[in-house]
């Protein structure tokens, strides 16, 4: 049984009814509206990232429900996720808006991890590089920041 | 002093466009920052205005720290930049961590004398350490990391309950092999598993108080003890609190699986606290003596079967405890049994270090083998209540307790 779903830019997408429902907002619909032909019209997803949303639901299909609260803490993601969130910070911002959105949590999980893992161990200058900021701090404020952050003078 | 009513939007921008950070919702945040420390969003708020408005937000609503005002609370700033500074860099036991940890102590003592007046600088000093060893023991206790570390099924205490769980085991208890095999145990590897932020802040006050020491006079060491006792009375006490007026609400409560989250959040605190002063009983920072000291008059406040015994009939307490199945029962001595292992553990890893505990190690054992009594009695007793408590206090202290080896407490039990 296949479910459609409709983009915010009108696209039409038509998904297994089984990788749709790994969405619980999709999934609760589903529940409430009973069967029927209509496309559920998804207003804060983009065609470009429910094309991306599905894929992944597709691809973790079989996984199991974990609740596991260390296995939450635990920062590594497996390869082919890895791969999958391999993409520009814009994307990767809002495949984790619509993880969130449509209630995916292992996906909102993996994206969370992603980013987490840019800041993690990083100084202000690579957070920086990395989420191409500019610094904006007064020559105050940055002598304050070092004020509270030299320790140990030959590191 | 709280947050701002909402997040000023983050501009991080770069040339062309506002980043997207600026986009994600408060709950988003916080679950990336579930897979940072402390040290990391400290840094995140150095990157720039924006990011440290959202990394100050973040730490609010993660630790309950207010970072707001830097320039009000300099000092503060200075003591939570310490801590990420150690937990950065001082995390892993490597080769320079002790230099790290002697820098930092020693920039911090230096601000403390810099700050503190010339004559009588006794009343500055208190309150500057004081303020210090609240956010360092803050710090102890939110440690997320130890959740890993601290996971029942991982500490020796456990494994050797769970492997004598009535619920695990249908064989008849023959308590003295049990015994003797723990103490075979214990003295193979007398060594209790800290927490790594326990360890790191332990380590930390152990080069701190005698740069203290070098820079005022020996009086700082009297300072430091006595607020470091203080502070341990006062986490004990608020624990406390909390796990009493926890369970008062348990007949009330419907939604149990919520009530057993935060018993467990509470329990899992308690032993995180447990674990530090274990940790300071290795150093000359807590004596063996303070360790027992506090486990009478606090640790053992905190246990709901000792308030059953002592509670008045119409005490909610009582209620809540009469209420409970046996296997409530169970549990609660079981956690008790924990924490007084986590307890003997480390006082027998001070006597193998300094052999200056042997009482100690004593009076621990003895009550941590009253403790096993009564589990294994509330085990094979109908009744759900246990007869005799290591909560009523029959134990000797260590000044009057008689030169025995634990082997022999244990067969008092």
């Amino acid at each position: 049984m296949s479910v459609r779903l409709l983009s915010s830019d009108s696209e039409d997408f038509t998904v297994a009814k089984e990788v749709a429902e790994r969405s619980m907002l999709i999934k609760n619909m589903l529940e409430d509206v009973g069967d029927n032909d209509n496309p559920i019209p998804l207003p804060n997803v983009t065609a470009k990232i429910l094309r991306k949303v599905i894929e992944w639901c597709e691809h973790h299909l079989g996984d199991p429900v974990t609740n596991d609260e260390n296995e939450r803490r635990n920062t590594e993601i497996d390869e082919w996720d890895q791969k999958f969130m391999e993409v520009d910070q814009e994307t990767l911002f809002d495949i984790i808006l619509a993880a969130n959105y449509l209630d995916i949590k292992p996906l909102l999980d993996v994206g969370c991890k992603t980013v987490a893992n840019m800041i993690k161990g990083k100084t202000a200058e690579e957070i920086r590089k990395i989420f191409n900021i500019v610094n904006d701090l007064t020559p105050e404020e940055e002598a304050q920041i070092r004020k509270e952050n030299e320790w140990a003078e030959d590191r | 002093m709280g947050p701002p009513s909402t997040l000023s939007p983050l501009t991080m921008t770069n040339e062309n466009e506002s980043c997207r950070l600026s986009t994600v919702p408060l709950e988003v945040l916080l679950k990336i920052a579930n897979y940072l420390d402390f040290a990391d969003l400290w840094y995140l708020a150095t990157a720039s205005k924006s990011c440290r408005s959202v990394a100050h937000h973040i730490i609010w609503h993660k630790y309950g720290i207010d970072l707001y005002k830097p320039r009000l609370n300099a000092f503060t700033h200075l003591v939570h930049g310490a801590v990420a500074y150690l937990q950065r860099h001082a995390w892993n036991d490597t080769d320079g961590t002790h230099r790290i940890i002697q820098a930092v102590a020693n920039r911090l003592a230096v601000e403390i004398f810099d700050r503190s007046p010339s004559k009588d600088w006794q009343h500055g000093v208190d309150f500057l350490m004081d303020k210090t060893m609240g956010i360092l023991m803050d710090h102890v206790l939110m440690d997320n990391q130890a959740s890993v570390d601290l996971d029942l099924d991982n500490s020796t205490a456990c494994r050797y309950l769970a492997r004598h769980h009535p619920r695990c085991s249908c064989q008849p208890m023959k308590k003295k092999k049990e015994w003797h095999d723990l103490r075979q145990q214990l003295k193979r590897d007398p060594h209790p598993e800290w927490t790594p932020m326990g360890k790191l802040i332990t380590d930390f006050m152990a080069a701190f108080q005698p740069t203290m020491m070098a820079l005022f006079d020996d009086h700082v060491c009297k300072i430091h003890h006595s607020l470091l006792i203080n502070h341990l009375n006062r986490q004990f006490e608020l624990l406390t609190q909390r796990y009493h007026y926890h369970h008062k609400r348990r007949l009330q409560v419907k939604d149990t699986r919520a009530w057993q989250l935060m018993n467990q959040s509470v329990r899992h605190t308690v032993r995180v606290l447990v674990r530090f002063m274990g940790a300071l009983a290795q150093t000359e920072l807590l004596t063996a003596n303070d360790l027992y000291t506090l486990t009478q008059q606090r640790i053992m406040a905190l246990f709901l079967a000792q308030q059953y015994h002592q509670a008045r009939q119409d005490d909610q307490i009582r209620n809540t405890m009469s209420s409970l199945s046996r296997s409530g029962w169970l549990d609660e001595i079981e956690f008790q049994m924990i924490i007084l292992f986590d307890l003997a553990q480390a006082v027998l890893a001070r006597q193998c270090l300094r052999r200056d505990a042997q009482n100690e190690v004593n009076s621990l054992a003895n009550m941590f083998n009253i403790a096993v009594s009564d589990f294994l009695s509330c085990q094979r007793n109908s009744n759900s209540h246990p007869s005799s408590q290591v909560t009523l206090m029959m134990v000797p202290s260590p000044t009057s307790s008689p030169h025995s080896s634990s082997s022999s407490s244990a067969a008092t039990a």
